[in-house]
């Protein structure tokens, strides 16, 4: 069966993209002897800024009921180092999934700069705007959180670079709509949402905030039901003018498939990827047989179904 | 270490449904388990560690586990302390059963260089464990090892009073590990509280008596695994004897093969800039002298 989808003119092979931050520069997990590249549609690589970032005091992860909280703090070699030794590396050992770099920055010009050396790889699909990484003091979230603020990156980058723009977006905010409809007027060619959730663990032993950063951002299936909620508000809103990739706790073919049903076109697995790097597979091998079961023949016909469904009749309560 | 281009690095992880030969219980509360994992067994080196799923999805993410030993290039061994949720769940698992692991993962200690002719190992507690199969792997490459060991509770291997004498302690120290003996080391322990045959204070004094006692040890290197201070405390004493020393350092981790920079240990960089290394790829086996000890 066809899984093929396309974002903002990018074919994938599947509609599912490893997640920024937690699939390194795309590298790590090729070193399982059974990593299977075919079940992967793009790589979202690791959030760079321009300048090389030390990131956030350790410790940096804990778990919590069905998440993981983390405060990396964007920690990452800097834009130069990765255009000049990683995606050449990547481009020399044949790799030919297409590659988003997610890119930050905590001024305005930063996100247009880092965008315009991106720009010059041969070996970038798109740009992944991060305007939603509530693990860092400046830049990240209060773009994220404000339309206007958001647009004004969204726009720069626009004018920095011919690629696509995606657009990443937080859930932190009550004007989720707003500013995806705010990045859209700013000429942004697809969404990805959502980023993870702010949060905090307290060590009982020291009594104090466990993560060095105190707080961090909460992903995996514990937010699924969130992401769920706030892709289908996106898609009701935004989807006829472009694609959402959905994503947030999305471990198995189920949340994958709901995600798709709420209105994604391409789905993040990020979290998942950390205690199973044979998901992408298993999402892929299990979206075909929903397809199936649901009587599509193509994955683009289950994308925000859920909003054609008529309740009525439909058995549900 | 230069780490500025993210170097991926390391080496083949296999993931393994390993079949659950024994899970022992020790004294102390601590375990030892021995699972089938062949690919591992044949390819880990001492110093690595697996990432294990814990039962049932108990947890959702896996824990760092070191290899205790490998045995017939079959089945790994892991020595184990249940702290929390996830290793007090696989406390529980028993014959029959399967366990989800990855590994080998992390650099291990350094052994393709010269070996140095004395290798001095100092362990805290649970520390013991993985400095148990770089005994094992040392035996025959260098004149002498010895191995001190610090711990106020029971230690994960067996104890007893050894017959060798050793000439920079008291003759009336001479608690020991038999299984390190086995494979050629001196071996003292050290608690600090009054317990027989062992030192009592810090298990760094046995360190500095070795070091400032009449024994010719030649060129030597120090192997340290265990709690932060006790490490510190180490590299601080390889430092003013001039020494090399390696420590194997514990971070909470999440990807475990280098992709979400979640281990991050602070470390002096290229021209002695601090920046972050990987525990679960650069690590867990860092140069005493390239960590910042100050950064925790
Ligand atoms: C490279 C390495 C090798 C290790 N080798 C051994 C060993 O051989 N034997 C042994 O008993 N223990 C070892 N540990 C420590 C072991 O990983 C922890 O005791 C274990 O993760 C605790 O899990 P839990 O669910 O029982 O505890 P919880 O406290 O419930 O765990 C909560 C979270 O914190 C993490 N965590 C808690 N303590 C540690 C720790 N000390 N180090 C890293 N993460 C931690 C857990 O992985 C988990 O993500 C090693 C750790 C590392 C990093
Ligand atoms: C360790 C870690 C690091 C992350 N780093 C980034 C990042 O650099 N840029 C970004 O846009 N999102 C980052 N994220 C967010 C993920 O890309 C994703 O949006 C989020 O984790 C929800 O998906 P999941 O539940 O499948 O992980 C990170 C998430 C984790 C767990
Ligand atoms: S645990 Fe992910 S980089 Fe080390």
């Amino acid at each position: 069966m066809n899984l093929n989808t396309t974002i903002a003119g990018i074919n994938l092979q599947t509609p599912l993209v490893m997640a920024s931050g937690t699939f390194g520069f795309g590298e790590d997990f090729a070193r399982f002897d059974d990593f299977d590249d075919s079940a992967v549609g793009a790589i979202s690589l690791k959030g760079t800024t321009l300048e090389p970032r030390l990131g956030n005091p350790p410790p940096r992860i804990a778990e919590t009921p069905a998440g993981v909280l983390n405060a990396i703090g964007l920690q990452n070699p800097g834009v130069d180092a990765v255009v000049r030794h990683v995606l050449p590396r990547l481009e020399a050992g044949g790799l030919t999934t297409p590659l988003f770099a997610n890119i930050a920055g905590e001024t305005v010009e930063e996100y247009a700069e880092v965008a315009r050396r991106f720009s010059t790889a041969p070996n970038i699909a798109a740009l992944e705007v991060n305007i939603s990484c509530p693990n860092v003091r400046h830049g990240g979230l209060a773009f994220g959180a404000d339309p206007a603020e958001a647009a004004r990156v969204v726009r720069a980058v626009r004018q920095a670079t011919d690629l696509p723009v995606i657009t990443k977006l937080s859930p932190n905010t009550g004007r989720l709509v707003e500013v995806a409809e705010a990045c859209v007027d700013a000429g942004s060619d697809a969404l990805s949402l959502i980023n993870t959730l702010v949060g905090m663990v307290i060590d009982l032993r020291s009594r104090r905030p466990l993560l060095g950063n105190q707080t961090g951002g909460l992903s995996g299936p514990a937010i699924r039901p969130v992401a769920v909620a706030q892709v289908f508000r996106v898609y009701a809103a935004l989807g006829h003018r472009l694609p959402i990739i959905g994503m947030g706790g999305v471990s198995d073919a189920d949340g994958a498939f709901e995600i798709i049903l709420a209105g994604g076109a391409a789905v993040g697995v990020g979290t998942a990827l950390f205690f199973n790097h044979r998901a992408p597979r298993e999402i892929a091998d299990g979206l075909e047989r929903h397809l199936a079961d649901a009587g599509l023949s193509r994955l683009s016909d289950a994308v925000g179904a859920a909003h054609r469904q008529s309740r009525i009749g439909g058995g549900g309560p | 270490m230069d780490l500025s281009t993210h170097q991926p690095a390391g080496g083949t992880v296999y993931r393994i449904s390993a079949p659950v030969i024994a899970n022992r219980s020790l004294p102390g509360g601590h375990r030892r388990i021995r699972l089938r994992a062949p690919a591992i067994a044949r390819t880990a080196r001492p110093g690595q560690f697996v990432n294990i799923s814990p039962p049932l999805a108990t947890t959702l993410l896996r824990r760092p586990l070191g290899v205790h030993r490998t045995i017939d290039g079959q089945d790994i061994e892991i020595l184990f302390q249940s702290v929390g949720k996830g290793t007090k769940a696989l406390g529980a698992v028993g014959e029959g059963d399967e366990i989800d692991l990855i590994g080998p993962l992390g650099n291990g200690f350094d052994l393709a260089g010269e070996p140095p002719e004395t290798a001095v190992l100092v362990a805290g507690g649970f520390g013991l464990a993985p400095l148990y199969p770089l005994a094992a792997a040392l035996e025959g490459k260098v004149d002498r090892t010895y191995l001190f060991a610090g711990t106020e509770e029971d230690l994960p291997m067996e104890t007893s009073d050894s017959s060798v004498h050793l000439s920079f302690v008291d003759p009336d120290i001479k608690a020991t590990v038999p299984e390190f003996e086995a494979v050629g080391a001196q071996c003292r322990l050290a608690s600090l509280r009054s317990r027989p045959s062992f030192h009592k204070g810090l298990v760094t004094e046995l360190v500095e008596k070795l070091l400032d006692g009449p024994e010719p040890l030649g060129r030597t290197k120090l192997y340290a695994c265990g709690p932060w201070g006790m490490l510190k405390k180490t590299a601080a004493i390889a430092a003013e004897h001039e020494l090399d020393c390696d420590v194997l350092l514990e971070e909470r981790m999440g990807c475990g093969v280098g992709a979400c920079m979640s281990c991050s240990v602070m470390v002096y960089g290229d021209g002695g800039r601090p920046v972050y290394a990987r525990a679960c790829v650069e690590g867990p086996v860092f140069d005493a002298a390239s960590v910042v000890w100050d950064a925790k």
